[in-house]
């Protein structure tokens, strides 16, 4: 049991730290934008297009995933 | 991520300890869950209205984020297809919400930062609800 709630415990964490580090990478990606002098609509554009990207590419995962799992 | 063939109880026990720690010190300073700076946000935008752009955006990318984590745990296993799927289906609603917030903001209107700061705080009980599913069986 105690084996089980330390494991419960770590994926949590690493869950936790995973949004964090996604997060990071679409940080880094609208830095570019900026470096590159994108204005702030067209960084606010392109991340609603990352988001839905996202999402997409997210949804194909799951439908391309047998019922089972 | 981790499989009791292969890790010790011991090292377990320490690892636990290290990620547990570094996710509630990252948590509690806020690289996580709280922006650091306002981006993408026009200046031309009234003030409250440029607070509610910062919150959309930060919003959106938060949601970006929880949309790959969802797909990355559905991969290794520790979500169900079921279970991506009504996470998936939370987070394409609050980006349903976070477009009507936008379309609030670009025809001026001052209640935009009202509806995005409840959009904000559903986000964040998203994500605790994403980490807190552990792998079954562990």
């Amino acid at each position: 049991m105690k084996e089980e709630a330390l494991f419960k415990l770590v994926d949590m964490a690493l869950s936790l730290v995973q949004i964090g580090l996604e997060r990071e990478v679409v940080l880094t990606r609208i830095q570019e934008l900026e470096k590159a002098g994108r204005t702030a609509e067209e960084i606010t554009e392109a991340i609603k297009v990352m988001r839905d990207e996202a999402i997409a590419r997210a949804q194909s995962s799951i439908n391309s995933t047998p019922p089972s799992t | 991520m981790f499989t009791k063939k292969h890790v010790g109880l011991r090292t377990k026990v320490l690892l636990a300890v290290a990620v547990a720690m570094m996710a509630l010190a990252a948590g509690s300073c806020g690289t996580i869950f709280t922006p650091t700076r306002p981006i993408g946000v026009s200046e031309t935008l009234p003030p409250q209205l440029q607070t509610a752009q910062a919150t959309i955006n930060e919003t959106n990318i938060l949601l970006t984020a929880t949309a790959n984590v969802v797909a990355q745990n559905l991969k290794d296993g520790v979500y169900t297809k079921a279970e991506a799927q009504s996470y998936l289906d939370k987070v394409k609603s609050l980006a349903s919400q976070v477009d009507t917030a936008q379309a609030l903001i670009r025809v001026g209107d001052m209640t935009a930062m009202d509806k995005t700061k409840l959009i904000q705080q559903a986000v964040v009980v998203l994500h605790r609800e994403v980490a807190a599913r552990a792998r079954k069986g562990g």
